[in-house]
Formats: structure tokens, sequence, C-alpha cells
């Protein structure tokens, strides 16, 4: 027992003693740049995933690290660590962190902040007045223009006149998806004077169907299959990583054909591509991307940043297998529409 | 004297080896992982050494992050120095209190799987009344705890009262319960009475500043009273069951309930009290985590504070100041995992395994008898058992 | 066979159990090994039959040294053992328990029976046992039970058969049969080594005795000695067997049973039917073989039972109804069947364990807050008036031998103003010293003007104590009799059998 101890403890000690001399030496001629992710973890498919991969794709000028959350309470000491790491730019992923970054960046000055998916905006106690703050950018986007879009590409795709979607959970992220969408059906039954019904959503009570959060694959099954007993013949689940569920129930009934949402999923989630209509794609990581090497060339501002269909921060994705599927006098249309929402000419 | 500190020797020698073997283990994991390491895999030499530094490395953060960074002292002093420390107490001090709370149904003999849900309805109370109204800051704080404190022991009350009068297993019925506060606060959230102005997400407002609880070592540090509140709630458990007549009711239904029962000792009643006093602790748990740190309250307020409890009562012996140290040192693989994710790249889920490790290692002291070759290892395995029996 | 034990040693830690033991089993004997509880028996025995391994000393068997590493060694070698709880599977047949761990199956892995059907047959003509192989083991009375364990051995070859307590679960028509069983095994050859403490049976039965005490062997005597003599050896000094009994000075009644039923949760009757009454200075005991209802009859005196209908009146109060600390504190005191499932708690210390019941009490609480000074100045009292053998008083109660523990939960009872003693089988498992002092102490309490209740499936026990004897049978009472009662006429009572 002595023996195996003293083994132990000068093993440990070794450990420490060569741990301190190899410490990695910084690269002075980059900027660092942290991430502070949201609950969903780094592999969400999803938000989280995208913000890392934007951030990541700058590692040419900068050393990017990250640090995920396991619940609210983490967002403060991460932020906190991130700022003992002396990082030139400290990115907030979700707009449940804003909070904590707005306080962190009133705080200090000399650091820069963003956050996607939120305005960052600094609020008094009753959420009144709200202020920019000078270091804070806010990374929005409006993805109702491209989801709108969709649900007029949706409509007129469908054979049995009923579409559907739904959240994973009411969150203003979520629901601005699942409200454009309702509107660009609505747009083309007011065109076509149709009345195909949407599923899911009620874009004037603003009620829908959520599964309650985003990682319950069954509900997100049940929800998708309830949906095609219903007849709806598109589905367009906004609810991360639960996409897959919905697209492998298409897959498997062949009654329904999928919009995936955020990333073009038939590039990132390859295998549900033979039933992806298309994509209502959100820019995350460009966003990110743009926010790094603003900092590095010294032109960040504090100033939101909103991604629409005018300057490419959201979009939608090629149809790909679809491409032949569709009549090309409603990919015609759909791109009209698109063009028409970024010069301003069609408010949604 | 000497007695005493044999007991205590005693008694931490198997937490202790547990740690040891939790940290070895980790370490391949750790090497293992990492992309040097395995570049090198076929040069011994290189191997052992860029082993050893990576591994050092990452335990070398894990210290900095959670105790003392002499990175933090330029500029600020000393003192600043320590501020790891302080998180890791910040983070450990809703992890105390649930802790006790599982810790008091063992020594009752009952498993509190629900130290969840009771922090849950405790961080509700104590945000409604901390954002709701206003009083005088102190009467403020104590108000806001109350009614923490009292939702979550009417919410463990519940537990006891359904084993007392209807025989159902309390470990059941904590789970069923967590299930209903986790989709309850959901709901609660987007009600008008709780949901923030203009926002349609499930967060609360922040509690006024008169409910929130006192810096300690002023605005740079987080650290808050709430340590205090949950150092003086491990005394008055210890207080409670050593000290007076409910306690021993407690600890003798719980070590043996026919034979209390036989005595004259009311084991309805007991459950029924001991579960209500779990539930107080859990809440006071919550209400500390929102007037103390968080301000206000979100669906996720819960995190995993009643079910890492589970782990620090038994990593505790189900002892209030042994559930105290398993909190803190819970508490501080936490926040020196942040610091070994962002300084060097293992990622924070390692901490998960060596927790995990050590959970494993106290559950089996006959393998950690068996690694070390020490006779009388003490355990508490009969505790575990009775907890799952009931 | 014969078999040979020599110098057999085993300790745990700092306990010596068993300290160069050496004994011998001839061919065709009954070989009794007579010791208190304690006294090493069982740790022998198991090592014979090879569940513990010796530190030194050998075993022969017909001369040759063997070792034993397990009980298959000990089955190869012809040495089979019955232990006291019977190691069968209830829901089995009498045929498949005894195929048990040796069965041989088809290719298809189908039981093959019917060889095994004919063995057992074969065998139970041979010694005249009369046995339905088809016959589901849990519908069995319990000496029938034992005599499959016994079938067990023998199909096995058994030479040598280690009988652990054999008559602890019996009444005392079946330990007849037994001694019966044993005799006709005798005559076939088979030797027998049988451990008990009851001195009757051991002399009814035995060829020679081995006395063994604290892990020696101290005398090897014969059957002709006189039970006195054996007790003394056994404990180590002379013994009172019979306490000596004043007459009774017999007062009003002071409990009143009136139509007593005990029901189980699934609302199955268990007692029903139960009138009797105790009177002050008297001692009735309810005799009865194990599990005819005097456990639950004990229980619902002080309310341990929740499904009870009738009436049990302590001088003029109700008493069904009442919790368990009210019935405690209208003057009872309960002696639970099992001291160490429900008398004490084995984690606590002794002067706990001594304020159990009066823990709520000044002056060990003040308001809510305990007092552990008047709780260990109470217990010291109650140690020296109980002669309660201990190193603390803070030592856990576990670490107490079975009669000091035993002592513990009487000192206890008897701290309460009482008018009712209920001792439930308060000598099992106790040694001899201990015995005496239960009895004389029992006694005490009814020269003392109470009434005392005594539920005991020892025979000795019910006639030294009782001044009356009421004998369940299938959770009724079949009978009130005077204690001059014969024994005879006790055990056919106990069998179920009304003249």
């Amino acid at each position: 027992m002595k023996k195996t101890l003293k083994y132990l403890s000068a093993v440990a000690a070794l450990a420490l003693v060569t741990g301190v001399a190899v410490a990695p030496a910084s690269h002075a001629a980059k900027i660092k740049a942290c991430v502070v992710l949201d609950t969903g973890g780094v592999d969400d498919h999803s938000f989280n995933a995208g913000a890392w991969a934007g951030a990541q794709s700058t590692s040419a000028i900068a050393d990017v690290s990250y640090l995920p959350s396991s619940s609210a309470a983490d967002f403060a000491p991460n932020i906190k660590k991130f700022l003992d790491q002396k990082c030139a730019i400290i990115i907030g992923v979700g707009f449940s962190i804003s909070g904590e970054i707005v306080k962190a960046g009133k705080a200090n000055p000399g650091t820069k902040f963003a956050v996607v998916d939120d305005s960052a905006m600094d609020c008094n106690a009753d959420y009144s007045v709200c202020n920019a703050v000078a270091n804070v950018k806010g990374l929005t986007f409006s993805t109702d223009q491209a989801a709108f879009q969709a649900g007029y590409l949706a409509a007129g795709y469908s054979k049995t006149g009923t579409v559907a979607t739904y959240g994973g959970a009411p969150y203003p992220t979520v629901t601005i998806f699942m409200d454009g969408y309702a509107k660009g059906v609505a747009y083309y039954n007011k065109a076509k004077g149709k009345n195909v019904k949407v599923l899911g959503w009620d874009p004037v009570k603003k009620t829908g169907t959520f599964v309650g959060d985003f990682s319950n694959t069954s509900k997100a099954s049940q929800l998708s299959q309830g949906f095609e007993q219903q007849g709806a013949d598109v589905i367009m689940p906004v609810a991360g990583g639960l996409g897959g569920s919905t697209a492998k129930e298409s897959q498997t009934s062949g009654k329904s054909v999928t919009i995936w949402v955020d990333t073009d999923g038939y590039l990132s989630a390859p295998q549900y591509g033979s039933v992806l209509l298309t994509t209502v794609a959100k820019g995350l990581g460009a966003a990110v991307k743009s926010v790094i090497t603003d900092v590095k060339k010294g032109t960040f501002t504090g100033s939101a940043y909103v991604g629409t269909l005018a300057n490419g921060g959201v979009s939608i994705s090629p149809l790909h297998d679809f491409a032949s599927k569709v009549p090309s006098r409603l990919q015609l249309e759909v791109k009209m529409i698109g063009r028409q929402i970024a010069s301003g000419s069609l408010k949604i | 004297m000497k007695k005493v500190w044999t007991r205590i020797a005693g008694s931490a020698l198997l937490p202790f080896l547990s740690f040891l073997l939790a940290f070895i283990i980790s370490g391949f994991f750790i090497a293992f992982s990492d992309a040097t390491v395995l570049k090198n895999i076929g040069h011994p030499g290189k191997f052992i050494t860029s082993a050893l530094s990576t591994v050092g490395n990452a335990y070398l953060a894990l210290f900095q992050g959670s105790i003392f960074d002499p990175n933090l002292t330029a500029g600020h002093g000393f003192m600043r120095g320590f501020y790891p420390l302080s998180e890791t107490i910040v983070t450990a001090t809703p992890l105390i209190l649930t802790g006790l709370a599982v810790a008091l149904a063992f020594q009752s003999g009952l498993f509190n799987i629900g130290a969840q849900g009771q922090f849950i309805f405790g961080a509700i109370g104590a945000s409604y009344v901390g954002f709701h109204f206003t009083f005088t800051p102190v009467l403020h704080v104590i108000l806001a705890i109350v009614a923490g404190v009292l939702c979550a022991a009417i919410y463990g009350g519940i537990v006891g009262l359904l084993k007392a009068r209807t025989g159902a297993h309390e470990v059941i019925v904590t789970i069923m319960l967590n299930y209903i506060a986790g989709f309850f606060i959901l709901w609660i959230l987007k009600t008008t009475a709780f949901l923030r102005p203009r926002r349609i997400d499930p967060i609360a407002p922040e509690v006024n500043p008169s409910a929130q609880l006192p810096h300690l070592a002023g605005e740079n540090f987080r650290l808050h009273a709430g340590i205090l509140i949950a150092l003086v709630a491990a005394y008055f458990v210890w207080w409670v069951l050593n000290r007076t007549t409910v306690g021993f009711q407690f600890r003798a239904v719980g070590a043996n309930a026919s034979a209390a029962k036989t005595a004259g000792i009311s084991v309805s009643k007991v459950t029924i009290w001991t579960m209500s006093l779990c539930g107080a602790l859990a809440g006071l748990g919550g209400a500390v985590h929102v007037l103390g740190s968080q301000y206000a309250l979100t669906a996720d307020i819960g995190g995993s504070f009643g079910f890492d409890a589970i782990t620090v009562a038994l990593l505790g012996r189900a002892k209030p100041f042994g559930t105290v140290l398993a909190a803190l040192l819970f508490g501080a693989l936490r926040t020196g995992g942040r610091t070994m994710q962002s300084n060097t790249t293992t990622p924070l889920d390692i901490v998960l395994v060596i927790q995990a490790l050590i959970v494993l290692f106290i559950a089996s002291p006959t393998l950690v008898r068996f690694i070390f070759k020490v006779k009388n290892l003490k355990t508490n395995a009969a505790m575990t058992a009775k907890g799952w029996n009931g | 066979m014969s078999l040979e034990l020599n110098a057999i040693t085993k300790s745990f830690g700092a306990l010596v159990a068993n300290d160069g033991i050496s004994l011998a089993v001839n061919d065709g004997e009954i070989h009794a090994i007579l010791g208190e509880n304690g006294a090493g028996k069982s740790t022998l025995m198991n090592i014979v039959y090879g569940l513990l391994q010796p530190d030194s000393g050998e075993i022969k068997v017909d001369g040759k040294v063997v070792t034993i590493h397990e009980p298959s060694d000990a089955l190869a070698v012809g040495i089979g053992m019955v232990h006291q709880h019977f190691m069968l599977i209830p829901v089995f047949t009498v045929l498949e328990n005894i195929v048990l761990g040796h069965e041989s199956t088809s290719r298809v892995g189908k039981l093959k029976l019917s060889e095994a059907r004919e063995r057992l047959l074969k065998i139970a003509s041979d010694f005249g046992f009369e046995i339905d192989p088809d016959a589901l083991v849990e519908n069995l009375p319990v000496g029938v039970q034992q005599r499959v364990e016994i079938l067990k051995a023998l199909v096995y070859e058994a030479k040598v058969l280690i009988l652990d307590e054999p008559t602890a679960v019996l009444t005392p028509q079946e330990t007849d049969e037994l001694i019966e069983v044993m005799k006709r095994l005798r005559a076939q050859g088979t030797s027998i080594i049988f451990i008990s403490h009851k001195l009757r049976e051991v002399k009814a039965v035995a060829d020679r005795i081995t006395v063994i005490r604290r892990g020696k062997v101290v005398a090897t005597a014969e059957p002709t000695a006189t039970q006195e003599e054996l007790a003394a050896l056994m404990v180590g000094r002379p013994v009172n067997l019979m306490p000596d009994k004043n007459a009774p000075k017999i007062g009003d009644p002071i409990l009143v049973v009136k139509n007593l039923e005990i029901l189980d949760p699934s609302g199955r009757t268990l007692v029903s039917d139960v009138n009797f009454e105790v009177c002050a200075g008297e001692v009735l005991a309810i005799a009865g073989v194990q599990g005819n209802g005097q456990s639950e009859l004990a229980e619902a005196m002080v309310n341990l039972q929740s499904h009870v209908r009738g009436s049990i009146s302590l001088s003029g109060v109700e008493i069904v109804g009442k919790s368990v600390h009210e019935s405690l504190h209208e003057g009872i005191a309960f002696v639970p069947e099992s001291r160490e499932l429900d008398g004490l708690i084995g984690s606590f210390s002794i002067a706990e364990n001594l304020i159990l019941d009066t823990h709520r009490e000044a002056p060990y609480t003040r308001g809510f807050v305990l007092s552990p000074a008047a709780v260990a100045a109470r217990g010291a009292e109650q140690a020296k008036e109980f002669d309660i053998r201990f190193q603390s008083i803070q030592d856990p109660v576990s670490s107490l031998s079975g009669g000091n523990k035993q002592k513990v939960v009487v000192a206890r009872e008897l701290s309460r103003p009482v008018k009712l003693l209920v001792a439930s089988q308060p000598t099992r498992g106790l040694d001899v010293g201990s015995i005496e002092f239960v009895h004389e102490r029992i006694l005490a309490e009814r020269d003392a003007g109470r009434a005392v209740l005594l539920f005991s499936t020892e025979l000795d026990e019910v006639v030294a104590l009782a001044d009356r004897i009421a004998v369940m049978y299938a959770g009724k009472i079949l009978a009130i009799v005077d204690s001059t009662v014969s024994r005879e006429e006790l055990g056919l009572l106990m069998a179920g059998v009304k003249k």
C-alpha cells in the first residue's frame, strides 16, 4: 500500500513538473477569439455547431476556443473565464446568454462581444427602454424572409393541400421561422386563390406545436406521423437536431417531404437528401466569421447585424434532388418573391 | 482526541483512494484523447513524455481553475488569485444544500431522488417573491428564502405523505415529481405572472436588488452569503440528527425501522417529517441559487444540482460535513474543468468521467481494497442498499 | 464410515472460533456435539462440510487425510449436511429439489427425472421413509421437509450425516419421529453428527457426546450423564435448569382479550376467536409450534398489527386502536420475538437503545433537545441493575453478545411503570446463563404482582415458567390448560389434536 502510494505520488509530481515545462507558448500575431456555447453543446448539428464552425474557419487569423454550458448558471463564469484569458472578442451563442454578455460588455468596455441570435440590447428593469452597447454586437437573422419563400414553395408543391411545421420550443428564434413559413403559405393562397392549410402554427394567435425541447426524438417522430395522418405532405421542423426524426419519417412513410433549417441539409445531413425539399438557411457561420475578421482588421462596431435575403445572411438553399420534381414555374415564382423581399417591394 | 482522528482518517480513506484512482484512470482518458499524444504512439519515449505533459497540464489547469491561479494576480493583487476558489464555492453552495437533502433522507432510510424537483420549487418560490415584491433589503431576502423553502418543503412533504399513507415507494414518487417540476417550471415561465415583459422565451425578470444575497468579497467576486447559509444548514442538519428528539427518531427509523416502530416511534410521521425537511433543504438550495448568483429564473435553473446531490451525499457518506466537503470537491471539478477546457484541449466532459469514476470506486470498496491491499475499509454499502429497498 | 478431526483450528481476527478441536465419529454412531451458541459448533461443521477452510488441522475419512475445499468435495467423500434453515425451493417438487444441482439432461436439454425417481423411491423404502416424489415442498409439513433434506443427502450417498440443530423447527411429535429416523439410519450404518444445545434430545439419541465450550473440547460424555452435569460442562459452572418457582399470588385480571381477530393486509385471517385473560401475579404461556399465529398475537398486544378486530383491555383500558407508543405507555412491556430485527437498533449505542421508547421524556430531552449526558447516565444505571456487560455504554449494541442484547431489551421494557409483560420467545438463541437470568426476571415480575404473557415454542420453558398454558394451533387457541399437564398431552395439542 505504502509502496503503491509512493510510486503514484512520484508519477503525479513528474506529470505536474513536465506539464508546467511544456505549457504551450502563445501566438502573438493572432487575435484570441472565444465562443461561449449554449446548452445544446458543440455537436448539436445546429446553431452551436454552425457558430463554432464559423469561428474555426478563421483559424488563420485567430486562436479560437470555446466553452460549453451545461445550464444557464454556467454562462457568467464561462464569460468570466474568457475575460481572464484576455480574449479579444467573446461571442455568446444563443439568445439566452444575451443578458450575461450585455452585463459583461458594460463592465468591460475594452473587450469586444457579440451575441448570436439576439440583438443584445441593454434594457431597463421592465424592458420598456433598450439601448445598444458600443462594444456588444447583436447578430440576428430575419429567417422569416427565407421561410416565407419556403412556405410559398411548400404550398405550391403540396398535393394534399396541407403542410405543417413544428418547433423545438417557443423561442423567438424558432417561431420566426414558423411565422414566415405560415405567411408564405397564406401569400400563395391569396395569389392563387387556393386554400392550402398550415398545421402547427397560427400566425395570428402566435401559437403552435412544440416538442418542448431539442432532444426528444420520439416526440418529434410522433408529431411528424401525426401531421402525415392529418394529410400534411410537407413538414418543416424547426428543432435543431430533431429535424432528422422528421426526415426519417418522410423516408419510411413516403407520404411527406421535409424542409430543413439552419444549414443546407442536403450537404450537412446527406443521408436524408432524398426527402429534403429545401433548406431555410441561416448564415450563422458567415456572420461569426465576419465579426472575428472585423475585430482582426480593427473595423468592429457595436451596430447590430441583421442577416437578410438582401445581404445573404439568410437564404433558401438549392432544391438539389427536387429541382426536377418542382414545376419550373413555381421555382421561378419562389425566386421572384425572394427578389421582391430583398428589394423591399414585398413586405412580410 | 487521537481516536477521533483515527475515525476520521478511517472514514476518509475510501473516498480518498477512490479519488486517487479516478484521477489516475482519467489520466489515461486525457492522454489517449489527445491528438499529439496519439501521434507519438510509435515512439515510446516521446509518447510517455507527451502523455505525461498532457495529463499534467490538464490537472494543473484543473487546479488553477478551481483553487488558485497566479496568472490572475497580475495588476489586481495576490487575493485576486483566489478568484477560482470563490467560483468553486459559488458552484458548490447549491450543491451542498441539495446534497444535505439527500443525505438527511439517507439517514432516515429514505432515498430522495427528488432533490431536483424540490430545488426547482425552491427557486420558483424565491424568484417570485424576489421580483414581484419590494421590501427593505434584509426582510426581502428572508421572505424570498422562506417562500422558496416553504414551496419545496410542501413538494417534498407530498412524497412523505404518499409513502406514509399509501406505501408508495419514494424513489418512484420522487422521480415522477422531478418530471412534474421540470414541466411545471416550463409552463409557469410562460404565464404572465412570470414572463419577462417583452420576451416570449421562458425567462423570469431578475429579482430586485433588495432580494439579492449580499456579496462577501466585493463586486469582483461572485462569492455571496449563500455559502454561509449552506454551512449553517449543514450544522443544523448535524444538530437535528444528533441532538434532537426528531433527529433521534430519524436515525432510529433509518437504522432499523421495525425496531423503531416496536419501541413506539411512528414511522409514518418520521417519513413525512424527513421528506418535508429534505424538501426544505433542497428548496433552500434553489432559493440561494436564484437570489445569490442567477437572479433570473430560467427553465434550466435546476441544472443537475438535484442529481449530482445523490453522488455528493454518497461521497460524503450521508454525513452533513462529509456532504459539504464532497460538494466543494464537485464544485472544484466543475469550475476547474472550465479552465482545463479553455487552457488545454482537454474537454470539460472529462470532469464527468472523474466524477463517475469516484462514485464507481466508492460503491465498490472491495475493488479499492484489492487494488491498494487495504483491510478494514469502512464502507457505506449498507446505506445505499437500504435506500433502494426502502 | 468413520470421520476423524485432528486439532482443527480456525480464527476470525482475534476470535479463535475453533481451538485445536479433535474428535472421532465411529462407523454407525450418533455423535452429539453439545455447546452453547457461539461455542464453535457451526464453525466446526462448516469446516467439515467445506464451507470454511481451517487455519490448521486435518480431516480424516476412514483413516485417510482428505482435503475439503467446498461442499462438493465433502459430498464426494460421503459427508452430507442438513442445515438448520432448509435449502429447498418451496415451489419445486420433492423430486426436483433432490435432483437440483445434479440434473442430468437429455441431449436437447430436457430433464431426465425417471432415473432419479427410481433411485429416490428405492432409498426411501430402504430407510423406511414414506414420501411422495411429486408433492410440492411448500405443501409439506416442516418435519417432512426435513426428511427431504435428509433424503437428498442419502441419495448422494452420504455416509456421515451432519444435522445442524434439526429439532429447532419441529413439534415434539416430529422431534420424536426424527429421533426414530436417526436410529434407523444408524442401524443401516450411517454415522450422524447431531448438533444441539437441547440436553433432553441429546441424551435420548446420542451414543457419545462431545461438549465444546469457547472453541475447545471440554469433555466427552456418555448419554447416561444427567442434564445438570451436561449443562455444567456446557456453561462451565453449575446451572439451575429449573427456576425455583414460588406459589402464585393471583390477583385481579389485568389483561382481558375478547374475540380477537387479526387479518393480514390482504384480508386473510391469521388469528381468530382468541379469548383469554391474564391476572396479576400470573404467567400465562402461549405455547405452540412456530407459525401458528403467536407472533401476530404478540404484536397485536401493542398494536404492531394493523388489521385487528375485537378487544384487548388492560385494566379496563381498551388497547385496540391506540398507537404503539400509547399502548406501551399504558403499562405494557414488550419483549419482541426477534431482538435483532425488532428489539434493537444495531448501529445505535447501548445507551441510545435503552431509551428508544422514552427518548421524548425528561430528563433525556429538554424541549426537543436531547441530553446525551442524561442518556448515558441512565444507561449506566440500568446496565448495573440488569448486569449488562460491555466496554463502553457508547459502543454499538451490535457489539454485545446475544444474552447482553436481550438484557438491554428487557431492561428498557421494564424501565417504565408496567402492568403487563409480554415476552415473545425471550430466550431464543441465548446461552444457558442468560436463559437463567431471563427466567428469573420473568418470575420476579410475576411475583411483584404483574401479569405476564409469555409466548414460547420451547416446551421446557413453558412448563418451567407458566401457571397456565394456552396452546395455539392454526391461528386459534385450542385449549387453556393447567401447567401440571403432561408433556404428551401438550405435544398432541401443539400438533392440533384435541381430545
